[in-house]
């Protein structure tokens, strides 16, 4: 689980170097990837946590990223030219929020069960938010907000090991018909401006 | 017969009412008699529910349901069985008008109107039956957004739904205070039951608390000045029926609210709540009539007189209350019966002269009463109606209005015996003469409105086109004015019945003392204090006088009997000759001119014409001083924080998540209690 931790963190570390977007899909994939097995070490043996993790593999691993790298095979200039933070600075400052995060949870559950893995998920989840705030393409956006996804799921699973079946479905469904209708959106942006570049949308404020 | 089932089955018709009038919608005629058949049975319901506890005494009953909060507890005494039974005979009143009247909406959302009437109705009657706090606010709620609806029905007009969004804003307002008023008596009496909050007891400060709450609440309500902005404007905008039962029921619902805190809850309180209340009362006494006299605009008229009835409703509260302060009860008695008694005479008049004005604009199209007249011969009954509501608003006798009216003036009579000191006297005398002051305007308010609409000649086209009202339309209007001379001579008997619903709260042996009057005597008296009235003794006088009168004529009158046009120096008469609307309250414009502050507008046209012809457009603006003060200020202030919040709105979906950040890492640091 420890390892599996680190690896997570890594994967969220890698994100905030890549500019081009196939690459961010990729690590994106391999961080889901690395959820799914966290999931299925965690499960002991249980038989819904096994359909959670297999679920997973399918939607986090299987589809999103599918669809992801369609969009993007499709656009011209598929990099992400201008964030308004370079890599450099968003790299400090994900090792800011992980240090953050740490600190944190080491005050609030000091030697608590799973403590790596609450503090992981929690530095997963300010890197998503992070990695929305300081990218303009939306393929990126759609990355971070998976990134978050990932973390609470994985926040989720190491407090309560394994929500009630129902919910786990709901919240998978509900991730699929974010990812789904930010792939439309994401189309029909390209459609309009020839470009997946979110700062367009601020001409839509009246 | 238990009083559940008769009630139960009041609520199980207006529920087969909602659910069935939709089914209906292919036959818009089939709809409107059933829709409307239901209401009148419904109210009719509510009436024999007020009658039945007016002889078997009050009822209780509660029906558990399974949520938490929630009960369906009813709790039917003397004071509700009253506003029942006003909500019956006005809503029994208004659909029976409806079936006529409704169906000039056939077409025009026809069918929302229905429902939306039907619900605005059933609401009404269960705001004053339900005995619960939370229950309450609910039905207070539906209440609410029913009436708004049915303000926006017509929402094609920009000024109707303008009105209507005022009339949210305002209700939703009220309903907070009267929320927190409920809510402090819950927390500090631990029952969500009325028939617990009886008699309770809080603190001083919680006590003042709630009074503020309440009063702010129920006033916005009510349309007390300074809160009365949406009224003048909500009201007009509504269907007739519908603005007849808002301006003559709705408003009582919040008076039935002030009831219940007053004398139930809250209880005798100190003198400064009666005199807060005695003091917003004159101002809307005086300033609503005032505003009534400037409107040309039928329903705005008397709309405003509305906020000067609610006005005078409340110098009765505010005597009573100081009285019971002081305790004097049995001259609280005498003031919250001549308030009572003002509500339901109230409920009966305007909701006559909003019908009355409802089948004028009907008839005319138009609700500028500059553009009416003359309609006297084209609408005969209905002016008779109209004029006997308007003799009864202006207080004249022996109708009801005149009863209340002098009741009042008897208890505020007694007022500078509770008030201390020369500045409690001066200004007790001060109440009268400015009460005064209010009648006469009144009376020449509605000889204005009376005058305008419906004499001399028609001014414009479709007033000299105009027809007769339907015959229902004027079935209702006659049986209103009829109740409205009826109750001015069962006065006595029904005085002794609303002394019978102060009882439970006042103290019984003062209640007592006042009821000794006789079936022809209407009385106050107390200790030495005394004052009389017998309307029967008055009608006698009256008969006589005629009857006197025309045997005077018969004998030494002459016979001679001309008719013609009226001598003009040989011209034609014309309408333009006529008094306007305009012109008939300019003596009273200039006379209030430092409240009114009226600005006129000429505008003279001399190019029709090179040697005589010109044209005069001559328009007044009178100023609404609180608009001014309070509404205008507070307007400016929001839009001005409004603008200073759109600047974190910058659209940019980056910096909406960063704020997002920046809550998350807050409360996570917070977490941990750094």
């Amino acid at each position: 689980m420890q390892v599996l931790a680190i690896l997570l963190l890594f994967s969220a570390f890698l994100l905030t170097r890549a500019s081009r977007l196939a690459s961010a899909v990729h690590i994106l994939l391999a961080q889901s990837a690395m959820v799914a097995a966290a999931c299925a070490v965690e499960s002991g043996g249980s038989m819904h946590m096994l359909i959670a993790a297999v679920l997973t593999v399918l939607i986090k691993v299987g589809l999103i990223p599918k669809a992801l790298l369609r969009v993007v095979s499709q656009l011209k200039r598929e990099r992400e030219v201008d964030p308004i933070m370079g890599p450099n600075a968003s790299s400090l400052a994900a090792a800011a929020a992980i240090v953050m995060t740490y600190a944190v949870i080491d005050r609030t559950l000091p030697g608590g069960l799973s403590w790596d893995a609450v503090a992981a998920s929690l530095a997963l989840v300010f890197i998503g938010l992070m990695l929305i705030i300081t990218r303009r393409q939306a393929i990126m956006q759609i990355v971070g907000l998976i990134t978050i996804e990932n973390g609470l799921y994985l926040l989720g699973l190491s407090t309560t090991h394994g929500l009630p079946m129902i919910i786990e479905l709901g919240i998978f469904f509900d991730v699929l018909v974010a990812v789904s209708v930010l792939v439309i959106l994401t189309n029909r942006l390209k459609k309009s401006f020839q470009s997946t570049d979110t700062s367009i949308l601020k001409k839509l404020k009246g | 017969m238990q009083f559940v089932n008769i009630y139960l089955s009041m609520i199980l018709l207006f529920a087969v009412g909602l659910s069935a009038t939709p089914l209906l919608r292919h036959n818009l005629k089939l709809a409107n008699i059933f829709a409307h058949g239901i209401a009148t049975l419904g109210s009719l319901a509510a009436v024999l529910c007020a009658s039945f506890i007016f002889v078997e005494g009050p009822q209780a009953f509660s029906i558990p349901v399974s949520l938490p909060f929630l009960e369906f507890s009813v709790r039917v005494d003397y004071l509700a069985a009253y506003f029942l039974a006003i909500i019956g005979i006005a809503g029994a009143a208004a659909s029976i008008y409806a079936f006529d009247y409704g169906r000039e909406y056939f077409g025009r959302r026809f069918m929302v109107m229905a429902e939306l009437y039907l619900t605005f109705l059933l609401a009404m009657i269960l705001v004053v039956t339900i005995s619960h706090i939370f229950a309450f606010i609910v039905v207070w709620e539906v209440m609410s957004v029913a009436s708004f609806l049915l303000v926006g029905q017509e929402y094609s007009r920009p000024a109707n739904t303008k009105a209507a969004y005022l009339y949210l804003v305002m209700t939703h307002v009220g309903t907070a205070f009267i929320t927190i008023a409920f809510l402090l008596l819950w927390k500090t009496s631990g029952s969500m039951d009325f028939a617990a909050l009886t008699g309770w007891r809080g603190d001083e400060w919680t006590r003042n608390a709630i009074f503020i709450c309440s009063l702010i609440g129920f006033g916005t309500k009510a349309g007390v000045i300074p809160v009365h902005i949406w009224l003048p404007k909500a009201h007009p905008a509504a269907p007739t029926h519908v603005s007849a039962l808002m301006s003559g029921v709705m408003l009582k619902t919040a008076i039935y609210g002030m009831c219940r805190f007053y004398l139930e809850f809250l209880g005798t309180g100190p003198v400064w709540w009666g005199e807060l209340i005695l003091l917003l009362a004159i101002v809307s006494a005086v300033l609503g009539v005032l505003y009534a006299m400037m409107e040309h605009d039928i329903k705005s008229l008397l709309a405003y007189s509305s906020v000067e009835n609610i006005g005078i409703i409340l110098l009765g509260i505010g005597a009573g209350m100081v009285f019971m302060s002081r305790g004097l009860s049995s001259f609280a008695v005498l003031a919250w019966s001549a308030a009572l008694f003002h509500v339901l005479n109230h409920a009966i008049f305007k909701s006559l002269l909003f019908f009355g004005a409802g089948a004028v604009v009907n008839a005319t199209h138009t609700r500028d009463i500059e553009h009416h007249g003359g309609l006297i011969k084209a609408m005969p009954y209905t002016a008779i109606f109209f004029l006997a509501g308007a003799a009864a608003i202006s207080a004249l006798p022996p109708l009801n209005g005149f009863v209340s009216e002098w009741l009042i003036f008897q208890s505020l009579l007694i007022l500078p015996e509770a008030l201390s000191g020369v500045a409690g006297k001066l200004s007790a005398a001060l109440l009268i003469s400015l009460l005064g002051l209010t009648s006469a305007l009144a009376a020449a308010c509605f000889v204005k409105a009376f005058g305008v609409v419906f004499l001399a000649k028609p001014r414009s086209v479709s007033a000299a086109e105009a027809h007769e009202a339907p015959c229902l339309m004027l079935g209702s209007m006659g049986f209103l004015a009829i109740m409205c001379l009826g109750i001015g001579f069962i006065a006595p008997w029904l005085r002794v019945m609303l002394q019978s619903i102060l009882i439970p709260f006042l103290s019984a042996e003062a209640v007592d003392n006042m009821v000794g009057a006789k079936w022809y005597l209407l009385g106050a008296q107390s200790g030495s204090a005394a004052g009389g009235l017998s309307l029967p003794l008055l009608g006698a006088v009256f008969v006589v006088g005629l009857v006197f009168a025309m045997a005077l004529y018969r004998v030494c009158g002459c016979k001679n009997r001309l008719s013609g046009e009226t001598w003009t120096c040989g011209i034609v008469p014309a309408a333009r000759m006529e008094y306007t609307a305009t012109g008939f309250s300019g003596p009273i414009r200039r006379a209030f001119g430092k409240i009114l502050r009226p600005r006129t507008e000429t505008v003279i046209n001399r190019n029709i014409s090179p040697y005589s012809g010109r044209r005069v457009i001559f328009e007044v603006h009178i100023t609404h001083v609180f608009d001014e003060l309070v509404y205008q200020p507070l307007n400016r202030y929001i839009v001005k924080l409004s603008r200073f919040m759109k600047e974190i709105q910058t659209g940019s979906v980056q910096l909406y998540v960063g704020y997002i950040m920046v809550v998350t890492i807050a409360v996570l640091i917070w977490s941990t209690r750094w």
